[in-house]
């Protein structure tokens, strides 16, 4: 019963105009870029990173390059050293990918914060919410099955955008890439692994905050019945929430916001002291049970009135 | 007397401390069309609403087939098919694809809702978006999402609303029919007091919250006095009328329109008339009006 549910929303999701609105954006936004972009794969990658060496070699040795550019070549002599001793080959696909991932996110946070917001809150403006809460199913899995439904869809739109990148890239720049070795920085020394691998973590990664946010969306298109309010106060705490929380480190309930918390799982970088993955876990898994709880408690007490 | 299918028991709704419904107290049977009148604001949706869970129950409760609406809602509403106010569909959607979500909830098979779009006459229409439909048509798709899944109790607020004469027809018909040949109750709420008169068994009046009367419809019409307005034409009408009020001094005598009329019961139509030919008037006619169910409607609600 409980697919069922989850099957009508699916389809109602499915013939929205704005649906296809997005993939269509995704689509455009894909091809532009890998076009724009200019990606190219070398012809002979190692002699291009010996190239490189001595590009920075004498950057080392020009008295006139300041403090930062030094650095910056010493690290990258580091690394095309790594990969040479190693015989690691370079690929754009690499960087193509990283690239699109950014995009993919951004837009996997865009469309699941549309639908979140539409799935409830529309039911309620175009009243069909009445002919939906008479049926013999209890409100709780009605919800439930919205939100389920919201989710898979934004799931489905990020499998979309990673298919047409890697799809695109491959064809513009070789699919052996894809599964192939690179360096990677683990603590202060270069470490070998399969790109697929780096680049599915920290994919998986980024989208704890498209995650939250979308929760939060669900939540307010619920208790509000307004998609504009939804759609409006989630791109804001999408977008704002990471600078709001700096103005905000002064303070020690800092630690109880969500941000600081989303930042430090997805990049490893510890605005405050202490913070471990177990205890931002247990701040975000609380602000999840909280935003479900209240979408839940007020829909199943609301008198439907309209 | 059968059983009965839903048991309204002193059913209270309290919105922001108002008491918009102040206990209100019915049965309905299996097999009766049962109307709901009442003046606009009266309470009827809101009755009707908690009647199919979409409002909370502040006191009372609302018993369907021996389920209540509160304690077990899956149970009581699986038995109720309805339409409350406006039928609002998906309109990005097909009316087969609206019927289709209603049936994955209810579990009704795809030739029960084949069956169902022949009965209410959609199957031209029924594969177009449903934002391409008339009000009329909005309403036979939203009688056929609330009939897929064999209710016993049939619940139409406003069922009316938008539909041409010969539509309003067919649909009176077809409750008639689903009431005495399936002995499902139909609880109809409406404005359109002659339409009711025609479709409805039974009526229950409320006014302000209250239940000001609940009566078999013929019962609530005629009452108990006998007397129907009875229209006599004739010539000359001064002299017919004075001959009348010597004759029959108990019984209310007027002039309307050049015409004789009077309020005397069946038997007295007859002794009337016989007495004016005997007395040198002329008669070319004699109508007996009987009351509407609006004149009742009327007299009751403005008390």
């Amino acid at each position: 019963m409980f697919f069922k549910l989850i099957h009508n929303e699916n389809i109602k999701t499915s013939y929205r105009l704005s649906t296809w609105i997005m993939m269509g954006l995704l689509v455009v936004a894909v091809l532009l870029t890998t076009f724009i972009g200019g990606y190219k794969q070398p012809a002979d990658g190692q002699a291009d990173l010996q190239k490189g060496i001595e590009k920075n070699t004498a950057i080392l040795n020009d008295k006139e390059a300041d403090e930062d550019a030094k650095e910056m070549a010493q690290k990258e002599i580091a690394k095309s050293e790594y990969l040479l001793a190693n015989h690691i080959k370079p690929y754009t696909i690499h960087t193509y990918l990283d690239n699109g991932q950014g995009m993919i996110v951004f837009f996997g946070a865009f469309f699941g914060i549309i639908i979140a917001a539409n799935s409830v809150a529309s039911e309620f403006s175009t009243g069909t919410i009445k002919l939906l809460l008479i049926r013999p199913i209890h409100r709780f899995k009605i919800l439930l099955s919205k939100y389920v439904s919201a989710l898979f869809s934004t799931a489905s739109l990020l499998l979309l955008g990673i298919l047409l990148f890697l799809v695109v890239g491959g064809l513009l720049l070789g699919f052996e890439g894809i599964t192939a070795s690179h360096a990677v920085m683990q603590g202060d020394h270069l470490v070998k692994e399969t790109f697929l691998y780096t680049w599915s973590k920290s994919f998986l990664l980024s989208l704890i905050l498209p995650f939250f946010v979308i929760t939060f969306t669900f939540m307010i298109s619920t208790v509000f019945r307004n998609n504009g309010l939804a759609i409006g106060l989630s791109m804001a705490a999408y977008f704002g929430g990471n600078i709001a929380t700096l103005f905000m480190l002064k303070y020690k309930w800092v630690k109880f916001t969500p941000f600081i918390h989303m930042d430090y799982l997805s990049s490893g970088d510890a605005l405050i002291k202490g913070m471990t993955t177990s205890s931002s876990s247990i701040v975000l898994g609380a602000y999840f049970l909280l935003f479900l709880a209240i979408a839940m408690i007020t829909f199943k007490k609301r008198d439907i009135a309209i | 007397m059968k059983k009965a299918i839903v048991q309204i028991k002193d059913l209270k709704k309290v919105i922001r401390g108002k008491e918009i419904i102040k206990g209100l107290t019915f049965d309905i049977y299996p097999g009766e069309v049962f109307g709901f009148l009442g003046p606009n604001g009266a309470g009827k949706t809101t009755t009707i609403r908690m009647m199919v869970g979409l409002t909370s129950v502040s006191a009372g409760d609302v018993i369907i087939d021996g389920n209540s609406i509160q304690k077990n809602f899956e149970k009581a509403v699986a038995k109720v098919g309805a339409i409350v106010e406006n039928p609002d569909m998906y309109k990005f959607l097909s009316g087969y694809q609206n019927l289709k979500q209603y049936a994955r909830m209810v579990n009704a098979t795809d030739s029960r809702i084949d069956e169902i779009v022949k009965l209410v006459g959609l199957e031209n229409a029924i594969h177009n978006k449903v934002k391409t439909y008339s009000l009329g048509m909005r309403q036979r798709l939203g009688l056929a999402q609330a009939l897929l899944h064999h209710p016993s109790v049939l619940i139409l607020d406003e069922p009316t609303n938008g539909l041409d004469p010969a539509g309003i027809r067919e649909l009176r018909d077809y409750l008639r029919k689903l009431a005495s040949e399936e002995d499902i109750a139909v609880i109809v709420s409406s404005h359109l007091l002659s339409e009711m008169e025609l479709m409805c068994d039974r009526i229950g009046i409320v006014e302000q919250g209250k239940l000001v009367k609940v009566e078999d419809m013929n019962e609530f019409i005629h009452g108990d006095s006998k007397e129907t307005q009875v229209t006599f034409q004739v010539e000359p009408l001064d002299l017919a009328e004075r001959h009348v009020r010597e004759q029959f001094p108990n019984s209310q005598v007027a002039i309307k329109d050049n015409e004789l009329v009077l309020a005397i019961n069946r038997e007295e139509i007859s002794e009337v008339s016989s007495f004016l030919l005997h007395n040198g008037v002329r008669l070319y006619g004699i109508q007996s009006k009987a009351k509407s169910l609006e004149d009742r409607f009327l007299e009751v609600t403005s008390q």
